[in-house]
């Protein structure tokens, strides 16, 4: 053993030349026979051995060796029962794995701190409560009142803020070759200092930079700079184009600034311009989103105070209102995940619950095989405390190989994820670190330790009884242990009965979302972004070049019906005010959408009054736009819309026509107010999509798409076709995953509970031999015994059952804000599970069931 | 193990030491030699048994109060020899020192030079 000095070996030596010595001068001395010396010098030496063990643990650390020993022990002991072994790790690893994988979400999400310099004082400014629907016309600010923020506040340090309306591959990248379009951020010239946030390479954006009509300056992010520019420093302090002018790459952003991972998932920043503060930026309204640091020592509750004060002090100049409202950075981010968290953090718990339920009942069988070895054990010296800590290191042991295979499951689980999730912020700073791997190694021995708790009670218990006695059974002691045994797996019944009722609602959700009306037709609906990268000088090219485009593709072969847009669904919109002549307030804001004719039906929205836009829609002409059903009940409800005049964003418009409303943002939102204007008549679009409607398959339209496109303009990059059908799927893709992991986590819980069941009625049945013997042999029939043996499971599985059901009812309330269409206590859900749960156990006790009227009588009575 | 056994061994502990010490200040002696020579120096009225000197001479070992090397006897047997060092020998002196004032202490307490009832 290491760590010490002297080995026993060398200790032996010395007592026996001590022994041989003392011998000796016996012999010399008192002239005894060399034998009686030695007995003699023995005898005046004491309790040898006692000196040797005495001696062996003063140069240990005895708890050490013990557990060497243990380990040891349990390794043999183990080998014997490999099924065990296999099963335990397997349940334990899909159990840890998933335990691991949640805590890794969770901590990236909601736990660590953002990777920005004290990100605990910085908090999201916006206009109004940030609901739901991400209306960012009404949750941004205006320019001067970021002027005013910052300049009069005394709880905030800084204050800087970021355009929201930069959309996605709105401008362009001029390299070798085609064109490619980039995503651009525009930022005030103090963002970067507001969150702390050093370049990697270069500088950040200079005085002269940070001014209307100054030299054009971007900084790279990381990913771009990477990507696109191979990582090439040499880029910094030269020019690139963009948008076919010349801007000059002052600096390359840190890896640590993922802003869209942050603030915009799922879309990607490829660089950031200076967004000048000035008279000229503030006519655009409401654009920005503001982020400050509060000063040491203010508190949210005082800036948010004084911040309503500036906000009134500086109303005279401008256009819109501005509630300021508060919220910590972190909380914006990832706060609405919460509940989920909570939801997947619960379900995980349980599963580990039920893992070590199992394994625990599993032990316990095993436990009464060792009865009589534990017993020569205790015989022999060993102290209760003794027998329970080897158990334990037992169990632990047995749980060690799970570990590390949930280990491996948990990094390709957070891998899988980051690949999956879109729109889940943060999450590509997933993964399983030191922090996890401290936490599975503490899950892991708390598994260990309680799983073996029982068992190991139990034997060191048993230990002191009288079991060494041949055939001897301890009746009390046995009959305590199936009760043990029967308690444990109503347990599990009732996890999983916990488990199934999430998922069923979860379920249920998601089929009633499937079922729920869109007001358009996602299916057949091909699109893809047109709008060259060339602008049109003038406007009216524009008009001529969709016009034609739409006629072309109108004759394509395999499309029925095209029409243009300048926003998708599920994209986010911008909303005006929409006032009814003569008033002053707005009465409602809807989202805004530019779109040629025929769009309407290409993307299958029902005209309930009036007319589509046509040609008659002529910049010259009056301008007209249609409404949706919304924006007519709330404005003129129970009349006709039509012929009506309404006030947009300072224009007058003539309602032409009303649509039936559509769930533009996501299927699990109400639809909002929206109105159309047509392209020939605004110019106020950027983007172009086409949406373009078929009979035959996505394959089919994509090119009879390209083919047309081509030949109407090559120069056109016509890439990344995407269904619409897809744009929605997405949209529910985080629900969706929700609902599949939780259903997994219940099919498993129920395969779980059902072997667990197993296990026990299987036992029950081996152990009552000898009287189903008897009773088989006094004429019992095999249905009744079988039905007896089914009795006994269902009376198992109903107790664990009703348990469950009142516990998912209670805990079903936590779930409710990710339910859709079904109440926390769903009547279906909850009729169903258990009848799920009982189909599932009697199927479990169907073989034992059947076993013990197969038993032999003859068999079963003879003496063992 | 009863209170008297304990209260044994913890005077034994103290005073084994110091008699450890006290022999070892004549040269280096292994186990067997140091256990006769306590017996012999204090006619035979402290005897121990031989064994209970080894947990006594492991414990001086770890302090480094004494140092042991294998080394061959007079009759040619293996034996352990230990060694007092330079920290053994400021110890020893420290505890005589102290023994003398527990002893001169005692004796004034109960009487026996001289004096006193």
């Amino acid at each position: 053993m290491f760590w010490q000095r002297r080995n026993d070996a060398d200790f032996s030596d010395e007592v026996n030349a001590h022994l041989e010595l003392e011998a000796d001068r016996l012999v010399q001395e008192e002239g005894l026979a060399r034998e009686e010396a030695l007995y003699a010098a023995h005898r005046a030496f004491g309790n040898v051995v006692n000196h040797q063990e005495r001696f062996y643990r003063s140069v240990r650390w005895m708890w050490l060796d013990h557990l060497i020993r243990d380990v040891r022990y349990a390794f043999r002991s183990l080998r014997r029962d490999f099924g065990l072994v296999v099963f335990a790790t397997l349940i334990v690893g899909l159990g840890i794995g998933a335990t691991v994988t949640v805590f890794s979400v969770t901590n990236a999400l909601l736990l660590r701190p953002l990777p920005f310099d004290e990100p605990e004082r910085l908090v999201l400014i916006s206009n109004g409560d940030w609901g739901r629907g991400q209306e960012l016309s009404s949750v941004t600010v205006q320019v001067n009142q970021l002027i005013e923020l910052r300049n009069e506040s005394r709880t905030f340090t800084d204050v800087g803020g970021y355009h929201q309306f930069d959309r996605v591959g709105d401008h362009t990248l001029m390299g070798s070759g085609t064109p490619e379009r980039i995503n651009r951020l525009r930022v005030t010239p103090n963002f970067f200092q507001v969150l702390g946030v050093e370049p990697a390479i270069g500088r950040l954006f200079s005085i002269e930079e940070s001014h209307y009509g100054g030299p054009p300056a971007v900084l790279l992010t990381h990913g771009m700079w990477i990507r696109h520019f191979a990582a090439d420093s040499a880029i910094v302090g030269n020019a690139i184009t963009i948008d076919q002018a010349p801007a000059s790459v002052i600096g390359v952003l840190p890896a640590s600034f993922d802003f869209a991972s942050t603030l915009q998932p799922g879309r990607r920043i490829d660089y950031v311009a200076p967004f000048p503060l000035s008279p000229e930026t503030n006519q655009n309204g409401n654009t920005l989103s503001l982020i400050g640091r509060l000063a040491p020592g203010a508190t949210i509750e005082a800036a948010e105070a004084e911040s309503a004060i500036l906000a009134a002090r500086v109303k005279p100049d401008t256009r819109n209102e501005f509630t300021p409202r508060l919220r910590p950075l972190h909380d914006h981010v990832s706060g609405r995940f919460r509940p989920v968290m909570f939801v997947l953090t619960g379900a995980v718990g349980l599963v580990m619950l039920i893992v070590c339920v199992n394994l625990s009942n599993l032990l316990l069988v095993r436990s009464a095989t060792r009865e009589k070895e534990i017993a020569v054990r205790a015989a022999l010296g060993a102290t209760r405390w003794r027998l329970v800590r080897q158990m334990l290191t037992e169990s632990v042991v047995l749980t060690s190989a799970g570990t590390v295979l949930g280990w491996v499951l948990a990094i390709v689980g957070t891998r899988a994820l980051v690949e999956l999730g879109a729109g889940i912020p943060l999450l590509n700073t997933v993964r399983v670190d030191g922090t996890a791997l401290g936490f599975t190694v503490a899950i892991a021995g708390t598994t260990g330790l309680v799983l073996g708790m029982l068992p190991a009670l139990r034997l060191s218990a048993l230990a002191f009884h009288e079991t060494l006695k041949e055939g001897s059974r301890s009746a009390s002691a046995g009959k305590r242990h199936r009760s043990i045994r029967g308690a444990l797996v109503v347990s599990e019944v009732a996890l999983a009965c916990v488990l199934l009722a999430g998922a069923g609602l979860l379920l249920r959700s998601f089929a009633k979302l499937a079922d729920v009306e869109l007001g358009f037709q996602p299916e057949h609906a091909v699109t893809v972004r047109i709008d060259p990268t060339v602008r049109f000088e003038p406007r009216e090219l524009g008009v001529a070049y969709y016009d034609e485009a739409l006629r072309q593709l109108r004759a394509a072969p395999g499309l029925t019906s095209v029409g243009l847009t300048d926003v998708l669904p599920t994209a986010f919109n911008r909303r005006w005010c929409l006032r009814d002549v003569g008033d002053t307030y707005c009465e409602v804001a809807p989202f805004v959408r530019v779109v040629s004719d025929g769009y309407l039906e290409a993307m299958g929205l029902t005209l309930i009054r009036g007319r589509d836009f046509d040609t008659r829609d002529q910049r010259s002409a009056t301008m007209r736009t249609i409404i949706n059903e919304a924006v007519a009940d709330a404005v003129w409800p129970g009349e006709s819309p039509l012929g009506r005049t309404v006030l947009i964003s300072g224009t007058e418009w003539e309602v032409i026509g009303v649509v039936k409303a559509m769930r533009h943002l996501s299927p699990d939102q109400a639809p909002g107010p929206e109105v159309f204007f047509s392209m020939r008549q605004t110019r106020d679009f950027r983007a172009v999509h086409l949406i373009a409607r078929g009979e035959g398959s996505v394959e089919l339209i994509t090119s009879s798409i390209r083919s047309t496109l081509a030949a109407f303009d090559p120069n056109l990059p016509v890439t990344d076709f995407r269904v619409v059908q897809d744009l929605i799927d997405a949209s529910v893709s985080p629900r969706r995953f929700l609902m599949l992991l939780l259903s997994g986590f219940a099919v498993f819980a129920l395969v779980l509970a059902s072997l667990g069941i197993y296990g026990v009625i299987s036992y029950s049945v081996s152990q009552r031999k000898q009287e189903i013997g008897i009773r088989i042999a006094l004429g019992a029939r095999a249905s009744a015994l079988q039905r007896s043996v089914l009795g006994e499971t269902l009376r198992l599985a109903a107790f664990g059952t009703a348990i469950g059901l009142v516990t998912a009812f209670a805990l079903a309330r936590l779930m409710e804000s990710l339910l859709f269409g079904v109440t926390a206590s769903d009547f279906t859900t909850f009729a169903a599970v258990p009848v799920l749960l009982l189909a599932a156990t009697l199927l479990a006790g169907f073989v034992p069931a059947r076993r013990a009227s197969q038993v032999n009588p003859t068999e079963a009575l003879n003496p063992e | 193990m009863s209170t008297q056994a304990n209260d044994r061994i913890a005077l034994l502990q103290g005073t084994l030491d110091v008699l450890i010490l006290r022999t070892l200040l004549f040269g280096k002696q292994h186990g067997q030699g140091i256990a006769r020579a306590i017996g012999q120096s204090s006619d035979d009225v402290l005897l121990v048994d031989h064994g209970s000197l080894y947990p006594a001479l492991q414990r001086l070992e770890s302090k480094k109060w004494i140092s042991a090397a294998w080394g061959v006897s007079e009759n040619n047997r293996r034996a352990r020899y230990y060694t007092l060092t330079k920290v053994g020998r400021k110890q020893l002196a420290k505890e005589t020192h102290e023994w003398q004032r527990l002893v001169e202490a005692m004796s004034r307490v109960l009487g026996l030079e001289g004096g006193g009832v």
